[in-house]
């Protein structure tokens, strides 16, 4: 799901960067530093405005100053139950791996209706039965039933055996 | 899923059950209170200051809290039981057994695994340890699960009356290189080598930023026959690919080789997923059991575990001198049989692979780039079972960087191909100055059979092996004989459906079976081939000689059938011994690599070594003929036949004791006397001295320490480790220490070893006075150009 959500940061910057542009320095700083990275718990996709940058302060020692940021930014935190739409990036005899996003959901054989028959003769090799067949590049719509986090990353487990889910839209392999 | 819990071991045995909180069908949560227990313990009471300590005896009660969350199935214990240790305690039903999992994640109930709790006995990542997919390691299944998909496969491949193929890319079947040279002579048609490598595949592999070498083209050249191989070998076998490159180098090759994705599929696994640097395992693919894979690869020595499965193929070694540019990470290859003409060629040439030999293009540069594509935990998950610090993988990988960088700059290529065309116009002299010497023609292109016209420009590169066409006659072979087996096995149950382990042969069996006929009944001394140093018996090449069937021995008897030798070094101790057995055949290292590819004993007329005349004639000295009695170790035959030009000799021979033999072995490791003069038996040096031939020894002396490729691998082996400047100076001192040899003939070849190493030592002690000296000039020089500074400031 996605929010906008207030966050702070502190960033420092080189004494040759300190000038009259300097607000534009430690803007694109935190925008180089913080999009597209995860946190633990959600992804930061986008920094969108409301920055307040705090006075500089000289940290003793170095000579670098830090700023204390305050901003807002699009999040996106995938919950456990959470129906999200994927694509299919790896197949194997286990189950299938789709990506939405950042965020890679593993979704087992165990998890897939059973008419869905794993085909390892198949070129490539699928998940299928008489209409859908799951492969590299299909569409699928998947729900998260568990999450983990460290930081710096985020796995998901997902299920396609509930209504609804499951194949939505075949694609050519990219 | 039913599971016994263990009472853990953290309790303070001994401990007795007095109560259950939990009976049989009752829901429990984890963590959550099962039973009650009472135990013993001692404590301290009373006041120290007064001496009034004493012990009392108290009864603790506890609870015992469930590790794991379902429905409890059965007590495994009583009340009023004591328990002195942990043992079985509980069996409960659970709702989910975990059996795979990703990431840490049960990827059927979606529980977090690594949770870890008070009540936590064990891991419950532990339940899903092993990873067998190809493309992630983050992907784990329990040793069940993986049996279950295991016996699928095999199932699934039986039908298909097929086998799973394991196939190496580097020098396997493909051989890659970056040098810009091989894009150059692509698009120049008068170029000698145009013809070779107009069909040179080429992609980019531009994976973020990094140093000289981003986005550099990698030139890929099929080994001849290979589409039609692959496409053959796929109606016998499910292939999979195992690289030592990169996930994204491996995908490259593969749209290569197999664009429509009917070979391979997605069945790739890459050094990414492999958890090993340095080795490759079957186990990795096929947890429970390979009984039904074949690999074939280039190297042995990176599967240790899976020798008996591997078909080793000669390497595909296309782009002379780049060697394998996956291979920085693993071990030197020491198993090179290098052939007769490479051993002949010019020294630049053969040089020339040294400094690149570690020369990798993809390695290191794609790590970074591979991070986008596989997140950093994945990596991390993987197993690294030779514990391999990262800080070294680091050194290893700039190291790489830097040998890539290196390839790119000095297109190595380039200069053996304008070395070549130099020597094309000294041919004429040095055909001259080869007449009437052992040494094998130098030019590679008469070894090869094409004679070369005069005033023709030599091409460097060519297009000639045919080892796939060999590959895939045994790759048959092993498959129909499997299935031979099988269908035996199969006849002679009567239940047909049921496919169970032992019906199915072990593929690795049948391997060693036709491998084991190759040189049946050959008796097989090697020399020159296996460096200083290295037991034979252990040496990659010796091994495989055994696994072929051969006996490999380390001295010649008369029992010997071959003596291999490298016709880099001709005359060995052991060629001269040999030469007065005439049973022995003695022959080049090609005739050995001509066995090993095509599988069959090939006829060894062609491969015939010419043996220096002095050698045979020593055969008329009888004291000589003693000699190599005394060698022999075979007590079976009493009596030895010589024949000696025309008469008949007989001998008895002495008794020999046990103590002479066991010298024999402990003699072996100076036998690979390099300067082939030290008697094998020195018991009497100076009766040895007499009849030597010193005119002669003295001529393979001058020409072994005249020799840069000789005196090179020796002085390195002496200075391992140690500037190259000092290499190149014992290179040249080399040259001396030959002509103080030759001198000095007359101080007795029994010296020699001792005075080469006082040599040595001389030399370095030279050597640390150079060094002590550079060390001040530089203290110097840096001293003069602060001053300089001063100046200027």
């Amino acid at each position: 799901m996605f929010f906008l959500y207030n966050l702070e940061r502190r960033l420092t910057l080189h004494p040759s960067y300190f000038g009259k542009n300097m607000t534009e320095l430690v803007t694109t700083k935190l925008m180089k530093d913080v999009e597209g990275t995860c946190t633990g718990s959600y992804y930061i996709i986008s920094v969108m405005d409301s920055f307040t940058i705090s006075e500089g302060r000289i940290l003793p020692g170095s000579g670098l100053a830090e700023f204390t940021v305050g901003y807002r930014a699009v999040v996106w935190r995938p919950f456990k139950g959470e129906t999200i739409d994927t694509v299919v990036v790896s197949v194997n005899q286990h189950g299938f791996f789709a990506e939405a996003g950042p965020l890679r959901i593993f979704v087992s054989a165990h998890l897939i209706p059973g008419e869905i028959k794993w085909d390892p003769n198949g070129t490539p090799p699928s998940f299928h039965d008489e209409e859908t067949t799951i492969q590299v590049g299909t569409h699928v719509r998947v729900k998260i039933i568990g999450t983990r986090a460290e930081v710096g990353d985020l796995w998901a487990i997902g299920s396609i055996k509930e209504d609804y889910l499951g194949y939505f839209l075949h694609l050519l392999p990219p | 899923m039913l599971k016994n819990f263990r009472a853990g071991d953290r309790l303070r045995y001994p401990i007795t059950i007095s109560k259950f909180l939990k009976n049989k069908g009752d829901e429990v949560q984890r963590g959550e209170a099962l039973l009650q227990y009472t135990f013993k313990f001692e404590r301290t009471i009373g006041d120290p200051a007064l001496n009034e300590e004493r012990t009392v005896e108290e009864t603790g009660y506890a609870d015992w809290d469930c590790p794991t969350e379902g429905t409890i199935n059965k007590w495994l214990v009583k009340v009023g039981d004591v328990l002195t240790k942990s043992q079985l305690f509980v069996a409960i039903d659970e709702p989910c057994p975990h059996d795979m999992q990703y990431a840490g994640l049960c990827t059927k109930c979606g529980k977090d695994m690594k949770e870890i709790t008070w009540a936590t006995e064990s891991m419950d990542t532990d339940r899903a340890t092993i990873a067998m997919v190809h493309d992630n390691v983050a992907l784990t299944v329990s040793a069940q699960e993986a049996m279950r998909a295991e016996i699928d496969l095999q199932r699934r491949l039986l039908q298909q009356r097929k086998l799973s193929l394991v196939v190496d890319l580097d020098q396997t079947i493909i051989h890659a290189c970056i040098d810009p040279t091989v894009g150059e002579w692509q698009r120049d048609p008068t170029n000698p080598n145009h013809g070779a490598v107009k069909d040179v595949r080429t992609f980019q592999l531009d994976d973020g930023p990094r140093g000289v070498t981003s986005g550099c083209w990698y030139y890929i050249k099929l080994r001849p026959g290979l589409v039609g191989f692959l496409e053959r070998m796929s109606e016998y076998f499910e292939m999979h690919v195992y690289t030592m490159g990169t996930r994204a180098y491996a995908e490259q090759i593969a749209n290569i080789v197999d664009p429509d994705k009917k070979l391979f599929g997605h069945r790739i696994i890459s050094r990414d997923e492999n958890g090993s640097v340095t080795a490759k395992s079957l186990q990795r693919l096929f947890p429970v059991n390979t009984n039904m894979v074949i690999v074939i690869d280039d190297r042995a020595d990176v599967w240790p575990r899976n020798r008996q499965n591997l078909i080793k193929v000669t390497p595909y070694d296309f782009f002379k001198g780049i060697g394998d540019i996956n291979s920085a990470y693993l071990p030197a290859r020491e198993d090179a049989l290098g052939t007769a003409a490479a051993a002949a060629a010019p020294p630049a040439a053969t040089s020339a692979p040294l400094p690149i030999r570690n020369g990798d293009a993809s390695k290191s540069p794609n790590a970074p780039g591979q991070a986008n594509k596989i997140p950093e935990h994945e990596k991390a998950v993987a197993p690294n079972p030779n514990g391999v610090d990262d800080a070294l993988l680091q050194l290893q990988a700039q190291e790489q960087e830097r040998a890539l960088e290196k390839q790119l700059k000095e297109r190595p290529l380039l200069h053996m191909q304008e070395e070549l065309d130099k020597e094309d116009t000294d041919t004429a002299e040095s055909e001259a100055s080869e007449e009437g010497t052992t040494t094998p023609p130098s030019s590679p292109e008469q070894q090869n059979g094409h004679s070369p016209t005069p005033h023709h420009r030599h091409n460097l590169l060519r297009d000639d092996d045919n080892e796939l066409a060999c590959v895939e006659k045994h790759l048959t072979a092993t498959h129909k004989q499997f299935y031979e087996k099988y269908d035996a096995r199969r006849a002679s149950r009567h239940r047909l459906q049921e496919i169970t382990s032992e019906l199915i042969p072990n593929v690795g069996v049948v391997l060693d079976y036709l491998k084991g006929q190759v040189l049946k009944n050959c008796t097989i001394v090697l020399t020159g081939i296996v460096p200083q140093g290295v037991d034979v018996m252990v040496s990659e090449i010796g091994l495989q000689i055994m696994s072929f069937g051969a006996d490999l021995k380390r001295k010649p008897t008369s029992r010997t059938t071959h003596l291999v030798v490298s016709s880099a070094r001709p005359r060995t101790d052991k060629v001269r011994k040999a030469a007065r057995i005439p049973s022995i055949k003695i022959v080049n290292q090609d005739w050995l690599a001509a066995c090993l590819a095509e599988w069959r004993r090939v006829d060894e007329t062609p491969y015939l070594m010419d043996i220096n005349p002095g050698d045979r004639a020593n055969r008329h000295v009888p004291a000589a003929d003693d000699d190599m009695e005394d060698d022999d170790e075979d007590k079976s035959q009493p009596k030895i036949t010589i024949v000696n030009s025309g008469q008949q000799n007989m001998f008895e021979e002495p008794d020999e004791s046990a103590g002479d033999v066991s010298d024999d072995e402990d003699d072996d490791e100076d036998e690979e006397d390099p300067f082939g003069v030290i008697p094998s038996e020195p018991a009497s040096p100076v009766q040895e001295l007499k009849k030597m031939d010193w005119d002669d020894m003295d001529d393979e002396l001058a020409e072994f320490m005249g020799s840069d490729v000789e005196s090179d691998s020796e002085a390195e082996s002496l200075y391992q480790g140690s500037g190259k400047r000092k290499h190149d100076d014992l290179a040249s001192e080399d040259g001396d220490s030959a002509e103080e040899g030759t001198g000095s003939g007359e101080e007795g070849n029994t010296q020699g070893g001792g005075d080469e190493e006082d040599d040595f030592d001389e030399l370095e002690a030279e050597l640390e006075a150079e060094f002590e000296k550079e060390d001040v000039e530089e203290q110097e020089g840096g001293g003069a150009t602060t001053e300089d500074q001063h100046m200027e400031g």
